[in-house]
């Protein structure tokens, strides 16, 4: 789901503008339970779960939303939408442009309403 | 004028025809574009399910307990019809099979649906398997483009089941 998202004409060109995507299968790239489990430490959620690291491979966020520290996966609530976009933001550098950021806030919006679950009462 | 009128309805149907069929075919080759994008970012190979007189046969793939797991792991399966692939892959006869491609386009494997039966389908496929990619490589190379180029490095975590 999320991959598809960042693939989309609208988020892909400013998506690959700020961030080098890597996409790690922990089930069958070599050494990928690993990184996960390194990366991830005790954190709390199972997978897809993101993080976004610096050159020197410092950590500046992670798909942990704050502050209860839940995975948001691959986001569809405009809760797991608000925070992925916040994940942008904080780590878009000067790369990126608020008004590219909001292109795609908007993107997502468009992409994660339909696949909504309905909440129930 | 009255023969006009007859045929009228008959053009408008064949051009919706010729359309829907254009339509099916684009579809296809947007599939087969993006399998071979998933194959490239997956490591997986592309497994084009060929299918003919009504059958499913990539329904029947996932059906095979053999290899349903395998499917999902190693290939990015792609239905198509039988006929699509006569001139197109020069397939042989109208036969359901499966042709296999490397993420890059090259033709790797072919089978017709008789090979692909029961356990003897993994034996005829583990040997078009990817290679492993080291995670610990993907991720060096990716933290050395991201201080070439000023960008940060978005990881994502999955898995394909």
């Amino acid at each position: 789901m999320l991959e598809e998202f960042l693939g989309r004409e609208l988020t892909a060109p400013i998506y690959n503008k700020g961030w080098v995507d890597v996409m790690i299968d922990v089930d069958r790239d070599t050494n990928g339970k690993a990184i996960n489990k390194r990366l991830k430490g005790k954190r709390s959620g199972g997978l897809p779960w993101s993080v976004i690291l610096d050159a020197e491979g410092k950590e500046i966020v992670s798909s942990n939303a704050e502050p209860d520290g839940g995975n948001i996966g691959g986001p569809a609530t405009a809760e797991e939408c608000a925070w992925f976009v916040e994940m942008l933001k904080r780590s878009s550098g000067d790369l990126v442009t608020s008004a590219e950021l909001a292109t795609v806030a908007k993107d997502l919006e468009v992409y994660s309403a339909p696949r909504r679950r309905p909440r129930r009462r | 004028m009255k023969n006009n009128i007859i045929l009228l309805p008959l053009a408008l149907l064949l051009a919706h025809g010729v359309a829907t069929a254009q339509e099916k075919k684009a579809d296809l080759s947007l599939d087969l574009k993006k399998a071979h994008a998933r194959a490239v970012m997956h490591n997986k190979r592309v497994l084009v399910a060929l299918s003919s007189k009504g059958d499913d046969f990539l329904k029947e793939l996932r059906g095979n307990r053999a290899i349903s797991r395998t499917l999902r792991y190693e290939f990015e399966p792609v239905a198509m019809p039988a006929t699509a692939a006569l001139s197109a892959w020069k397939w042989q006869g109208e036969g359901s099979g499966a042709i296999i491609f490397s993420a890059s386009g090259k033709e790797i494997g072919r089978f017709q649906a008789s090979d692909l039966q029961g356990k003897e389908a993994l034996n005829k496929l583990k040997p078009l398997f990817c290679k492993p990619v080291d995670a610990d490589k993907k991720l060096a190379d990716a933290l050395v483009i991201a201080k070439k180029t000023g960008r940060n490095v978005f990881i994502r975590f999955d898995a394909p089941w």
